[in-house]
């Protein structure tokens, strides 16, 4: 469900933060979902008490690419013990941003308009298929892809997680720094099992994240 | 689908609510309430039952079988919780055992889901047919020829006694699917020269055997990977993509070659099934469609379809390019196709237009099987030699006991008329 925020609000960050360049790609996301970091070297007792996600049973984002690629369709929940194993692995404080937080990474050296193709992955340019990570310019933070490939996971207390940055199969006229997506059923409809899976949501191949880390 | 995304989205926090009153719910009266027993209690036959009290009214879950007590029981917490007085078991109606299938059939059911390892479903839906009773069947219908025939002969019982049967391909019944291979039948891409299907992902769970537990007991509860309870990960999962080229070809390959191999997932933990195939099928006017599936973590994903015609391409799904170009708008699904196969088999059982899919499935079940032959043996398997062959899977007998795992099929050497189980080798004089 898209819902437009207020557009006249300034924005700054409270403290300096480090914030990953690119949308979390299937490379980082495949040490954590398959325990790749446990294979040859026991875990330590911090990373050993961070629960790991069940194995899916379809990723749809992965028929587009992989390596690369932005990792995607993980559930909310899923985001977060990915941020608390990062931290665990590397004794750093990762999180997800909050959404004062990525507004402010969204909005900074641009105006509050919507994307336009040469910015990012949307509908119009798309062709159906999650790109890989920085193919389009940086902005003026340097980051890449703020806006459309992926909608990105931030924190919040509220009832209904929800992403910012619009997606790949969003029109570019929707995508905007503002705008946020609020999860719906139809996200996670095709999940056959009961209970589904709290880990994947089988249809948001357009879902993944960005994280930030706290000195 | 005449909804643009946009429309979708704003619509979305009702879209359930929609979907009720839209045309998939046109009856008017239900004259009676339908009972539905599931034999079959995981994760995929409680999701069943939600899907099909979501997708139509009148309908109550009356009994519940099992093998296992703890299944069972999970499975009616599930849907206490989530279909309230829809679910009507009671304690006498709820059964345990391998015998428990035909304690559902015997409790006054209309419709039977079948959802236990696919290595079962041979005798249960031979059982349920027998009874007279409607059936949603999961694929994999069966592991082995013996077992298509079996559900091949009661399909034709089936159609004689006018019960409705469908299947859990729900590509069938997915409008974005219904709708691209419509157009690709009325020509839109021209002739299908060729075309690729995947299902190449990592692993999926498994089940860690207790201690103190019977070879039995630790084979069913970790079904995927032995060939007798799944049919291998080409068959139990696969046969979804091999049912969309059967589909788009209308009818069934003649031929297989192929290979395939157990590489990375090797620890017995996992049985004996391979890791990956790739599979060329022939069709009878001689296109040929490649098929490829992998179970392997950390590897590219890929779980699709693809076609190329005279005249253009398409993924069967939402995009045709070519001559009469096309693509489907939206995020997702409009209409969920896991509930809109109950809907249909609701609708057709009230409104006496027969629907019943399982010769349909049961030909989609026996190509993968041909594509796993292919790879186990070496050989390039044909459509009727594997239909007549005596290849039949199962232990002597189902009781909690000691059950050999068979080796892991070698190419070159391996039969197809193999025993089940001691070996796979066809001694030689």
């Amino acid at each position: 469900m898209l819902q437009l925020g207020d557009q006249t609000v300034s924005r700054s960050l409270d403290k300096a933060m480090w914030i990953s360049k690119t949308e979390v790609t299937w490379d980082l996301f495949d040490i954590f979902v398959y325990g790749l970091d446990t294979k040859s070297t026991s875990p330590s007792p911090e990373v050993a008490a961070v629960a790991r996600p069940s194995k899916p049973y379809v990723l749809p984002g992965r028929v587009f690419g992989h390596l690369g690629f932005p990792a995607s369709a993980m559930s909310y929940y899923h985001a977060g013990i990915f941020a608390k194993w990062l931290s665990a692995k590397t004794g750093k404080k990762f999180r997800l941003l909050t959404e004062p937080e990525w507004e402010y990474i969204c909005i900074k050296g641009r105006k509050p308009t919507s994307v336009t193709t040469e910015e990012g992955w949307v509908w119009e340019n798309s062709d159906d298929k999650l790109h890989k990570v920085a193919t389009k310019p940086e902005n003026e933070l340097g980051l890449v892809d703020v806006l459309g490939n992926v909608g990105e996971w931030v924190q919040s207390d509220a009832e209904i997680p929800f992403t910012k940055g619009g997606h790949f199969l969003e029109d570019a006229a929707n995508v905007s720094c503002t705008a946020k997506w609020l999860q719906t059923p139809d996200w996670n409809m095709t999940d056959p099992q009961l209970p589904k899976s709290r880990w994947w949501l089988s249809d948001a191949s357009y879902v993944g994240l960005r994280i930030a880390m706290e000195e | 689908m005449n909804n643009t995304r946009r429309d979708f989205l704003k619509t979305s926090a009702v879209a359930t609510a929609g979907l009720m009153v839209s045309g998939h719910f046109a009856w008017a009266n239900v004259a009676e309430t339908l009972k539905v027993g599931i034999i079959g209690c995981g994760g995929r036959g409680t999701g069943a039952a939600r899907d099909c009290v979501t997708g139509a009214d009148g309908i109550t879950i009356w009994a519940m079988g099992d093998l296992f007590e703890d299944r069972l029981d999970a499975s009616y917490a599930q849907l206490k919780q989530h279909i309230g007085d829809k679910l009507q078991v009671a304690e006498a109606r709820k059964f345990t055992g391998f015998d428990a299938y035909q304690k559902v059939l015997a409790t006054g059911v209309d419709v039977v889901i079948l959802a236990a390892p696919p290595g079962f479903r041979p005798a249960h839906f031979e059982a349920a047919v027998n009874a007279g009773k409607h059936v949603f069947m999961e694929k994999p219908v069966a592991v082995d020829p013996t077992g298509i025939r079996k559900i091949l002969a009661a399909a034709e019982v089936s159609v004689q006694k006018k019960l409705c049967v469908v299947a859990g391909t729900q590509r069938r019944h997915d409008p974005k699917y219904i709708e691209a291979i419509q157009r690709i039948h009325n020509g839109a891409i021209g002739e299908v020269v060729t075309g690729q299907v995947y299902w190449n992902q990592g692993g999926l769970w498994k089940y860690d055997r207790k201690p103190g537990m019977s070879d039995m007991e630790w084979q069913i509860r970790n079904w995927l990977y032995f060939t007798w309870t799944s049919g291998d990960h080409i068959v139990e999962q696969h046969i979804h993509n091999i049912d969309v080229a059967n589909w788009v070809m209308k009818g069934h390959p003649v031929k297989a070659v192929g290979m395939g191999g157990r590489q990375v997932r090797v620890d017995p933990a996992y049985g004996h099934i391979f890791d990956h195939f790739a599979i060329e099928f022939e069709y009878e006017n001689g296109t040929k469609i490649l098929s490829m599936c992998r179970q392997q973590d950390g590897t590219a994903s890929n779980v699709s379809e693809f076609f190329y015609g005279t005249k253009g391409t398409s993924n069967a799904k939402d995009s045709i390019r070519g001559a009469q170009p096309w693509r489907y708008k939206g995020t997702g699904p409009d209409v969920n196709p896991y509930i809109n196969e109950h809907t249909n088999l609701i609708k057709a059982i009230r409104s006496g237009n027969l629907l019943n899919e399982a010769k349909q499935v049961a030909e989609s079940n026996l190509t993968a099987i041909m594509g796993r032959e292919a790879a186990y043996t070496g050989a390039l398997i044909t459509w009727d030699d594997l239909l007549q062959a005596n290849q039949d899977l199962a232990p002597a007998q189902l009781v909690f006991g000691d059950l050999p795992v068979a080796p892991v099929p070698h190419p070159g050497i391996t039969k197809i008329n193999r025993p089940a189980y001691g070996h796979f080798f066809e001694t030689k004089p």
